[in-house]
Order: C-alpha cells, then sequence, then structure tokens
C-alpha cells in the first residue's frame, strides 16, 4: 500500500497494470470490429430481446411474400414475383425496417457521447462512416437477399427440367441480387444520413419515414398527373423506390415494375442515383467531422 | 399541521419488493429520509406525492390516501429528482405559471413571495434553460412554494449541486421546517441529512431500518462494537495489551495486521495509543474498518 | 380545458426544430398546388389526388405526430411533466388542454393547408376544396385523439405512431379491402366525399358510418387518454 511518510511528494501506486507493449490489430480491424457491431445491431443481437422484435417481424414480413409467391408458382401456373421487383413491391415494409433500425445504428453514439471513445483509437473518423455504411447496407441487403434466395430455391425446384434452365435462372438470381445490393447501397446511404442528424432516435424514425412518404406521395402525385410527359417520369427521381426502379430498369436491363419506366431519360436516373449516394456519404463524412464527441 | 402517515405500505414490482412493510409518520419540521442507493427512497416520496400507489398498505397525506387525488397538491409541494423543467419560460413564468395552475387568488404576489423566498430575483427574466443546476433546482422550489404548502417533498434536492449551492438549499430546507412545515428530503450522504435534519428515517433495502432523533441514532451506532485494523510494529505484543483492557472485545492476529473490535469506543481510542507509547511498540497504521455507511447500517439492518 | 396548460404547451411548440417541420410540410403542399396550377394540370381529378396522397394521407398523419409529441410526449420523457401533474387540477383535464393544442396544430398546419391548396388549384368548384378541407378537419381531430392517446400510453409513441400511420393505414389499408371501413384516413375522405360535389372525389366507407366512427374513436381516445394519465408515474409510465 502507499507510503505514509511521502505525503509531501507525490506518489505512483503499483497496483499490478501493465502496461502492453506487443502487436496491436490495425485500423482494418477497428473496422472491421465497428461493421461487424453495427451489422448485429441491425437485426438486434447481443441485446435484449425487446430490440429484436422490431427487425425480426419486419424481416418475417418481408420473407413472407416470397414464401408465399414461391410456393404459389410450385403448385400453379402462376408466375412468382421477379426478383428485381421485390423492393418495390415491399417498399413500405422495407422502409419501416430502415427507419426503425438505422437509428439504432447510429443515433445511440451520439446521444450518449461515444464518439470520442471511438475516436480515441486509432480509428479515423471516416473509416467509422464507412464501417456503420457497410454494416447497415450489409444488414439491408440480407432482408433483400433471403427473400429473393427463397423464390429461387422454389423456381428451381419446380420450374428447371434442364440444365439450361437452371443457369438461366441463376443468371436472373444474380440480377436479383444486384438490384438487392444497389437497393441496400442507397437506402442504407439516405438513412444514415437523415438519423445522423438527430440526438433523438424517436426524430430519425420520424424525419426518415417522413422523407420517404413526402418524397413518394408528391413523386406518385406528380407521377400521375403528368403521365406521358417527361416531367412525369422525372418526378420519379425524388423517391427513394422510383428512383431505384428506374435506375435498374435502364442499368440492369430489367423489366420496369410500374410501367412503362424511364425509357429514353434512363441516363438521368443512373446519374441521379450515383448523385445521390455520393451526397449522402459526403454528408455523412462532413457531419462526423464536425460532431465534437 | 400536517402528518404524512405511511401504514404498513409495501410496493413491488414482479419479484422485486421496493418498499418492505414500512410505517412511519412523517411531522412538522424536517424530517430526512436515507438510505443507500436503490433502497426505496425515491419509490417511497413518490408513494408519498400521489404518483404511486402502495401494493399492499397505505399512505395518507393528512388523513386522506395520497393516490389518485388531484386536491392533495393543494397542500403538498414536490420537487422532483429528475433535472428537466419547462426551460424555455423564464423563472417568474414559471412561479407564476405554478401560481395561477394551483388557482390562487393573487397569483403574481404569490410568485414574487417564492422568487424571493429562493433568492431568484435577480434571475427571474431569464430563461430557465440558461440557469445553472442550482438555480433550475431553486425555480422548481419555488415553483412548489408559491402555495405555501403544508408538506414539502424534496427528492435527492442536493444532487449534483456544489458546496455553495448545497448549503444554500440546506438553509433554506431548514427554514421551511422552522416555519412549521413537514419537510422531507430524501439522500444517501449522511452528512448532508446531518446537518439539516431533525428527525431521520432510514431505509435499507425497502426496509425501514432506524427512525427517530438523528442523536439517539449516533448513540444507537455507538453501542455497537466499532472494528479496526491495526498494524505495528509487534503486533502480537500490542493485542496482548489491548485485550486486557475491558474495552477491546475481541483481538484476531493476522498476517497483515492486528483485526480489533473495540466495545467501549471512547475507551479504545484513548486506549491504543498509550499502550503502543508504554510499551515502545510503533504504530503504522490504525485504520476503522467499518466506517462505511453500509457496514453500519448493516448492523442496524441485523438487529 | 385549463388555459394555463395550454398556454405554456403552445409556448413551448415554437422556437424549436419542431416549429420549422410543421412549417415545412404545408409549404410543400402548397408548393406543389401553385406549381400544378401554373404548368395547366389543375383540374378536379389532379386536386383530388394531390389532396388526397398528399394531403390526407401525408401531410395529416406527420402533422399529427409531431404535434402529439411536441405537446406531450417530450415532457413525459424527460420528466418536466410532472410540473402539471403535481397541481390541483384534474388529469382529465390537464389531458384536454394538451388535446385542444395538438388539434389546434392540426388544424392550422394540416386541415387549412388543405384547404388553400384545394382553392389554389380548382377554386371552390365542385366544392373538392371545401370537401377535403372538412375531411382533413375531421381526420386531424381524430388524429389528435389517438395520437395524444398513444403518447400517453407508451414511451416508445413516435415509432408506435407511425407503424399505425405506415403499416395500418398504407399497407394493410391498401391490401386488405375490409381493413379500409377502419382506417381514419378512409372516414375522412368520405366526409371529403359528403361535402364535395364533384365526381372525382369517391370514398369507400359510408358517410354515416365514418362520421360515426370518428365520434366513437375521438371520444374513446380523449377518455381513455385522461383515465391513464391519472396513473401516470414519474418514470414516464401509465
Amino acid at each position: 500500500m502507499s507510503a505514509p511518510s511521502e505525503l509531501a511528494a507525490g506518489v505512483i501506486h503499483d497496483i499490478g497494470y501493465r502496461h502492453y507493449e506487443g502487436a496491436r490489430l490495425g485500423r482494418w480491424h477497428s473496422m472491421l470490429a465497428v461493421y461487424a457491431h453495427g451489422l448485429r445491431t441491425v437485426y438486434g443481437m447481443g441485446r435484449p430481446a425487446r430490440s429484436r422484435i422490431v427487425p425480426w417481424a419486419l424481416f418475417a414480413v418481408v420473407c413472407a411474400p416470397a414464401l408465399v409467391s414461391g410456393a404459389l408458382t410450385a403448385v400453379a401456373p402462376i408466375p412468382p414475383i421477379p426478383y428485381a421487383h421485390y423492393a418495390y413491391v415491399l417498399q413500405v415494409a422495407i422502409i419501416v425496417f430502415v427507419a426503425a433500425q438505422a437509428p439504432q445504428v447510429v443515433t445511440g453514439d451520439i446521444r450518449f457521447r461515444l464518439l470520442s471513445l471511438y475516436f480515441s483509437r486509432p480509428l479515423e473518423r471516416s473509416d467509422y462512416v464507412w464501417a456503420k455504411l457497410a454494416a447497415l447496407a450489409s444488414g439491408v441487403f440480407i432482408l433483400l437477399a433471403v427473400p429473393m434466395a427463397i423464390l429461387y430455391a422454389a423456381i428451381l425446384l419446380s420450374h428447371t427440367h434442364a440444365l439450361s434452365d437452371a443457369v438461366n435462372e441463376t443468371g436472373r438470381f444474380a440480377v436479383g441480387l444486384s438490384s438487392a445490393a444497389i437497393h441496400a447501397a442507397l437506402l442504407a446511404a439516405l438513412a444514415m444520413a437523415i438519423a445522423a442528424l438527430t440526438r433523438v432516435r424517436a426524430f430519425a424514425v420520424v424525419g426518415i419515414v417522413g422523407v420517404y412518404l413526402v418524397t413518394t406521395s408528391v413523386a406518385a402525385i406528380m407521377g400521375g398527373v403528368l403521365r406521358g410527359a417527361d416531367a412525369g417520369v422525372l418526378f420519379g427521381l425524388i423517391s427513394p423506390f422510383s428512383l431505384l426502379d428506374g435506375f435498374q430498369t435502364w442499368a440492369l436491363r430489367v423489366d420496369p415494375t410500374i410501367p412503362p419506366g424511364p425509357g429514353h431519360l434512363g441516363w438521368a436516373f443512373g446519374l441521379a442515383t450515383a448523385g445521390v449516394l455520393v451526397a449522402a456519404a459526403a454528408l455523412l463524412q462532413l457531419r462526423y467531422r464536425r460532431i465534437a464527441s | 399541521m400536517t402528518t404524512i402517515e405511511v401504514d404498513h405500505a409495501s410496493r413491488w414490482y414482479g419479484n422485486v419488493v421496493a418498499v418492505n412493510d414500512v410505517t412511519m409518520d412523517v411531522g412538522p419540521g424536517v424530517t430526512g429520509l436515507l438510505g443507500p442507493n436503490g433502497a426505496g427512497k425515491s419509490t417511497l416520496l413518490h408513494m408519498m406525492s400521489g404518483f404511486l400507489a402502495p401494493s399492499i398498505g397505505a399512505v395518507r397525506v393528512g388523513g386522506r390516501p395520497a393516490w389518485h387525488d388531484h386536491e392533495l397538491y393543494r397542500g403538498v409541494g414536490l420537487v422532483p429528482e429528475r433535472d428537466a423543467v419547462y426551460g424555455y419560460l423564464t423563472g417568474r413564468q414559471l412561479a407564476l405559471a405554478s401560481a395561477r395552475l394551483h388557482g390562487l387568488p393573487r397569483p403574481e404576489d404569490a410568485a414574487r413571495r417564492a422568487l424571493a423566498t429562493v433568492d431568484l430575483i435577480e434571475a427571474q427574466d431569464r430563461r430557465v434553460d440558461t440557469y445553472s443546476k442550482g438555480m433550475r433546482q431553486r425555480a422548481k422550489v419555488a415553483a412548489a412554494l408559491v402555495h405555501e404548502p403544508e408538506v414539502l417533498l424534496l427528492d435527492e434536492p442536493f444532487n449534483g449541486m456544489d458546496p455553495r449551492q448545497r448549503l444554500h438549499m440546506m438553509d433554506l430546507v431548514r427554514r421551511m421546517g422552522d416555519e412549521g412545515r413537514t419537510v422531507l428530503f430524501s439522500s444517501h450522504i449522511l452528512e448532508e441529512v446531518e446537518r439539516v435534519a431533525e428527525h431521520i428515517q432510514v431505509i435499507i433495502a425497502g426496509r425501514l431500518a432506524a427512525s427517530g432523533d438523528f442523536r439517539e441514532i449516533r448513540r444507537l451506532m455507538t453501542d455497537r462494537p466499532h472494528v479496526f485494523t491495526i498494524r505495528s510494529s509487534d503486533d502480537r505484543r500490542l493485542a496482548t495489551a489491548l485485550i486486557a483492557d475491558a474495552s477491546t472485545a475481541g483481538v484476531e492476529v493476522g498476517t497483515d495486521g492486528l483485526r480489533v473490535r473495540a466495545a467501549d469506543f471512547g475507551q479504545f481510542t484513548w486506549l491504543v495509543p498509550r499502550v503502543a507509547r508504554d510499551l515502545n511498540i510503533g504504530l503504522r497504521e490504525v485504520r476503522p474498518a467499518d466506517e462505511s455507511l453500509e457496514s453500519v447500517f448493516s448492523y442496524l439492518v441485523a438487529q | 380545458m385549463n388555459g394555463v396548460i395550454a398556454g405554456i404547451t403552445l409556448r413551448g411548440m415554437f422556437g424549436r426544430r419542431r416549429a420549422l417541420l410543421l412549417l415545412l410540410l404545408p409549404l410543400t403542399l402548397i408548393g406543389l398546388a401553385l406549381a400544378l396550377r401554373l404548368t395547366g394540370h389543375a383540374g378536379e381529378e389532379e386536386a383530388t389526388v394531390l389532396l388526397q396522397r398528399f394531403g390526407i394521407a401525408t401531410l395529416m398523419p406527420l402533422i399529427a405526430l409531431i404535434a402529439a409529441s411536441g405537446v406531450l410526449g417530450t415532457e413525459i420523457d424527460d420528466g418536466s411533466f410532472v410540473f402539471l401533474l403535481s397541481k390541483p387540477i384534474s388529469r382529465p383535464v390537464i389531458l384536454n388542454s394538451k388535446l385542444a393544442v395538438a388539434v389546434g396544430l392540426n388544424v392550422v398546419f394540416a386541415a387549412v393547408p388543405v384547404l388553400v391548396a384545394g382553392l389554389i388549384m380548382v377554386g371552390p368548384d365542385g366544392g373538392v376544396a371545401l370537401g377535403f378541407g372538412a375531411g382533413a378537419l375531421a381526420g386531424s381531430i381524430a388524429y389528435g385523439a389517438i395520437f395524444v392517446l398513444i403518447n400517453v400510453l407508451t414511451r416508445h409513441a413516435v415509432v408506435a405512431g407511425l407503424a399505425y400511420a405506415l403499416i395500418w393505414e398504407s399497407l394493410v389499408g391498401g391490401f386488405v379491402p375490409g381493413a379500409r371501413q377502419l382506417s381514419v384516413e378512409q372516414w375522412a375522405l368520405s366526409v371529403a366525399d359528403w361535402v364535395a360535389t364533384s365526381p372525382a372525389v369517391h370514398a369507400e366507407v359510408a358517410v354515416m358510418a365514418a362520421l360515426g366512427l370518428l365520434a366513437v374513436v375521438t371520444v374513446g381516445a380523449t377518455v381513455l387518454a385522461g383515465q391513464r394519465l391519472r396513473s401516470l408515474s414519474i418514470a414516464g409510465e401509465a
């Protein structure tokens, strides 16, 4: 214990603390750890059971139509939901999932002032942003890929009679996965950019859903009113799901979910998609650079 | 002259018993509700202020049950623990709103009086969210005092205050008690309670461990054996000398010193240095081993 | 109804970022109406689409959600609500005062803009503007009561309210025909249909049923909220 006669001078007590001089895992491992933790947060893992209810319930809601469609297509000549249309059809459930989980991934660190803990490690602010973004995007990708996989399995089991059928179907499935990937990236970027703006989780949720609601209704209304005109098509750019639908019609050569699709204006959708991704990522980087703690 | 009666009240949440068969009467003057964190002080206060119903038993203020009775607040002022308050109002507006909500005939006068009591007149026209924590607390006290309540309940009023603010608040609380009001405040710090309260109610793990006049309890505690650890240049000889005296109840010789149980605190503290000097033993460390609130109270609970 | 409570509540709504949102959303609606009018797409059909899809299905629930959370939810969450609860005023009265402010906000920031947008687009013709204004008014009152009740019942009121507005009103109401009978937005539409003479406005629920259900839901939610408020603890759970 302490030496009582040295009260005047300062004393450093040896309580057995050892300084670590060995090898340390670097930035990459920090990023990976943040990513893994983020992905687990999206699905409520590593937390009390209560935080698993919302993501898993919504996951079930999003998978259910795939199960039904797959079963129907196996027993009856009812065409299944096309892979690339799945996200558009289930957009409400998907956006609720994203709106509920993006704040879980991001807003908690801001509210409880944990950022200074993160940034006092060899983790750059930009690393943190990319890791969290990747985690959220991966979570949404899983949400979309699993139903597509269910449909793929159902079709493989029931409708393929030759190897060429299977190969074709696999090709279509791969295109579907690409669709899922781009959906995941854009939705995650948008949601995270909105969620990082506020410290209160509830406002982040409302913000994401509000933006979705407002942009989607405006796009639908104006698209309907200006039907046939280029302006009507362009209004589809402001709503995330119609933007993505137009983008994949142009980039992945799939059928549009709501005909007639962007037509000759497909390039605008490509540009807009890229623009939104870049803008959201930039906004996030800027936001986290400016947060004090 | 209003009394708060707690009559065999218990409150549980599922399997957790927060308040366990507590019976107490709180009368005029300042009473301190003392206990470690998680002991049930807040639960008890919430029951007294009508925000929680006892699972069994009764909690009455002025003879009437506190639960589901909004008229209770005509005679009760509550200063809650949580810091949040309507920050967008000024201090004056807060007190004035409180006065109006109480239906007072002359709300401006009442508000001004209350603000003067807590010494917030200079800052009264600034928004409450620009106040320091101590000032915010005083604003809440002012709002709780506008209607000159017979009963004043304060939940951890000294939390997070710096020494000067704390002194000011203690002074205020004592004044309220001197005016004949029934003032009850909760705390987990012995010194705070010691300085302000005339009566104490000690709550541990939901049970009432001790109550009554503060000095009585103090005396009770000194009747218990005190435990000391002593390290010296010659433990065993010291032990022999100590056990020879009646003030020592027991001695344990260990590898890192002596553990001595003293029956008579006063006699023992006189004894140790004298014995050490007479026997030429150097004392390296004399430390009371059970001075923590917890161990003191554990004696009380063990009764 | 206590004027002091209403005054405090109203004062607390402004001077925050929330006020901006309250303003931004109706301005978007009016901006759209202006844009459509100026580009010559302002017929009764277009007006109906705008006012129904944006006015009633989007603006009304969002404004009601923001208003209810601002009027009651935040205070319960951070504990400042105890100030009002520890006064000799019965809980139902406290609740009604807060509800009045919430409904007032809904009317000003949702119902009135709907009326204005309608007038911008088609003027008083066909009763479209007046109809949707009336529908939005009825819906604002009902939503006010419902969302305030949700704020009393749970601390996760915002998410719960959103889940209701999105999942029940949009998803289920869109796919399950029977559910439309129990949708506040559909009842608002029925009121609009009843007031408007234009054939463009068409509702699925009979107007008498809609009015009855609106009244029942509003009164029921208000009474229930008042009663549950009596048991609200300091921690914020009823």
